[in-house]
């Protein structure tokens, strides 16, 4: 077998604060394999964006640590990586896509500079190469009229020119992963619609894996290979997207299942619901973090926190109800 | 009966500035042009459309947040638009708003007991006595509890943020409620519950619901009827059922298709809408969605096609509805 092109294993990220640190993410292990497309998901607060960020090397080292086995990307840890190596992979083997680009991008500078800048500085070609590479890419991800939109600055593209461009800085030196943390939020439907083909087509082109962040079951649907559910900063269920779909093993993963699907049955009374919120991150936890707002609590959910545990090939759930019938959608 | 909201030929126009510092004059977007519509007591309109569809400024109109150019909104019979000092003032008291951060709306410094009493204040309603009992039988018809009356909207999540501002919407008993986004920004499992709610409070209290939204799978779930914006214009109305299952407008085909798979075995290759909403300060003329439509011919360059009924109840703005009818009615579902 090859080797995973990533392998994040016990990954624990804390908020260091003057009482000690705050775990946000709790042992957390997966993988991707090189051209693999694997979905995080989860609800605000999940620790989904603080694991990319962890991943890209960006956590913000004043105040968050990132502890545990390691991050092996291409063989080398990335959490011992020093600052100088991070910012080489960074553009060339790795590349991150945020949901915001105005943010991201920067407001003074045309964005075909932007992206030929990437370039040249990782790859040392001449400007006037860079530029025609950075004219090609913003056509690769149908910008229309090319040439000349490279001499925009961000304020005068629209949202989804903005996340193709985003798009096409990522691609540029063709990166092995490409991590997206929720990159259609903040866009319209036919828009996001636009922006999930084009990225699917590219990486389906570059063979890049994909590590796609999202809270939208939705998006999941469309894009995923593979899924890991996160709740409260750990893992509770990890599957094939279909197998997920079609079986889902944990309580809080059907939840979310039922809120999209229930939405587009006509004609129905009333949703299901998941009670109650998400808790606040505390130091200790005692017991299963979904329990409290579980319909199917047992007096152990309270006390022992369930591990990941085999469901099926490939499919893994958090959750002491180990083989629940599953009620398979009318 | 009369409707509690009914919004006739409704248009803003707004002037923004050309060129550096607006040197070089102002041009006119025309955000909402000729809208109308009704809603009746205890039903749900569902206004959706795109970013810059205009559907924020008609709810921004509906509770006279902004002032339209033309046309009349009739809140109960009466024409709020030709009202002002006083009779203003009571007839606000009967349409209140939910907006879509919870956080930005709500006054950091106040107390969750003073934000919903505030309306009750404001429009002189009741003693302090009853104020206090009228804000605690709004906490739990909304599903707060009353050991948060003195607690700061910082020290909420985002859920309980939301009941907050539905309660100081219901607090004055509107007949019509606007909600903008009102679930845009709520996590998942959360959304379903304020779905609930605003379903069950609906249904106690006989409000109506001008329910603005970019998401069409909400608005299934709420909404009795529809209607779709592009440009400020309505392209098309109608019932629920009717709008989803036979749309007739090329771009609620293209809105509802876009809507994410809810199975990975249905995921399609579908045909995409090209390009994107073109400026309002530069409208294409004649049809406004014909840059992007896959029907367009030369009359829709030409006129703007006028609304017409497809079926009843149900109206579509586009030159090629029976064509079009033709060739995907009843093939979507």
């Amino acid at each position: 077998m090859t080797a995973p092109l990533l392998k994040v294993e016990d990954l624990t990220i804390s908020l260091a604060s003057d009482g000690g640190s705050l775990p946000l993410v709790k042992s957390l292990s997966f993988e991707i394999a090189a051209g693999e497309t694997l979905c995080l998901v989860g609800e605000s607060g999940c620790g989904k964006s603080l694991t990319a960020l962890a991943i890209i090397g960006l956590l913000n080292r004043r105040i968050m640590r990132a502890s545990g086995g390691g991050i092996f990307f291409e063989g080398r840890d990335l959490l011992s990586a020093d600052a100088e190596a991070m910012r080489r992979l960074r553009g060339d083997r790795l590349a991150m896509v945020f949901q915001e680009p105005m943010t991201s991008l920067n407001p003074v500078q045309q964005v075909g500079r932007q992206i030929s800048e990437v370039i040249v500085e990782h790859r040392g070609t001449s400007e006037r190469e860079a530029e025609r590479e950075a004219v090609r890419l913003l056509d690769l991800v149908r910008i229309p009229d090319a040439a000349r939109r490279a001499r925009d600055f961000p304020h005068q593209l629209s949202g989804g020119m903005r996340q193709r461009v985003m798009i096409a800085m990522a691609l540029a030196l063709r990166p092995a992963l490409l991590i997206a943390d929720e990159p259609t939020t903040a866009l319209d439907v036919t828009i996001q619609a636009q922006v999930l083909a084009l990225m699917d087509e590219l990486r389906r082109e570059f063979g890049t894996a994909l590590l796609l962040i999202t809270h939208d079951l939705g998006v999941v649907a469309e894009m995923a290979d593979r899924v890991l559910v996160l709740y409260a900063g750990r893992a509770v269920e990890e599957a094939p997207v279909e197998q997920l779909f079609d079986q889902p093993t944990h309580p809080y993963t059907r939840g979310l299942l039922d809120a999209i699907r229930q939405l587009l049955k006509p004609d129905i009374e009333r949703l299901a619901e998941i009670p109650g919120t998400v808790p606040v991150p505390a130091k200790l936890d005692r017991g299963c973090s979904f329990a409290e707002r579980c319909g199917l609590a047992m007096p152990i959910c309270g006390e022992k926190r369930p591990v990941l545990g085999p469901r099926g090939s490939r499919h893994s759930a958090a959750c002491w109800l180990g083989h629940l019938p599953v009620e398979q959608p009318a | 009966m009369t409707p509690a909201l009914e919004v006739a030929h409704l248009s803003k126009t707004f002037a923004a500035r050309r060129g550096p510092f607006g040197l070089l004059g102002r041009r006119v977007v025309r955000a909402v042009e000729d809208v109308s519509f009704t809603v009746e007591a205890s039903r749900t309109l569902a206004l959706v459309g795109e970013s810059g569809c205009g559907k924020t400024t008609i709810g921004r109109m509906v509770v006279r947040l902004a002032i339209p150019n033309a046309g009349s909104i009739t809140v109960e019979g009466e024409d709020f638009t030709r009202l002002s000092g006083e009779a203003l003032r009571r007839k606000r008291q009967r349409v209140q708003m939910v907006f879509q951060d919870p956080f930005a709306c709500l006054n950091a410094r106040m107390t969750a007991e003073a934000i919903v009493a505030e309306p009750l204040v404001n429009f002189g309603l009741g003693d302090a006595a009853t104020r206090r009992r009228r804000v605690r039988q709004l906490f739990d018809q909304v599903g707060l509890p009353q050991t948060f009356l003195d607690r700061l909207p910082h020290h909420m999540s985002g859920g309980q943020r939301q009941r907050l501002g539905i309660a100081r919407a219901l607090a004055a008993k509107p007949a019509v409620i606007v909600a903008d986004e009102a679930v845009a920004a709520l996590d998942v499992s959360i959304r379903s519950q304020i779905l609930n709610l605003l379903k069950d409070l609906q249904r106690e209290t006989g409000v109506a619901y001008l329910f603005i939204s970019h998401d069409l799978s909400v608005v299934r779930y709420l909404a009795d009827e529809i209607a779709v914006m592009y440009l400020g214009r309505i392209v098309e109305k109608g019932p629920v059922r009717s709008v989803f299952d036979t749309p007739a407008h090329p771009y609620t085909q293209a809105l509802i298709g876009a809507i994410p798979a809810s199975h990975p075995r249905e995921r399609r290759r579908r045909a995409l809408l090209d390009g994107e909403v073109p400026s309002a300060a530069a409208l294409p003329i004649g049809c406004p969605f014909r840059t992007r439509c896959p029907l367009a011919t030369d009359i829709c360059s030409r006129e703007p096609p006028p609304l017409v009924t497809v079926r009843h109840g149900h109206a579509a703005a586009c030159h090629h509805i029976h064509a079009n009818e033709m060739t995907t009615g009843g093939t979507t579902t």
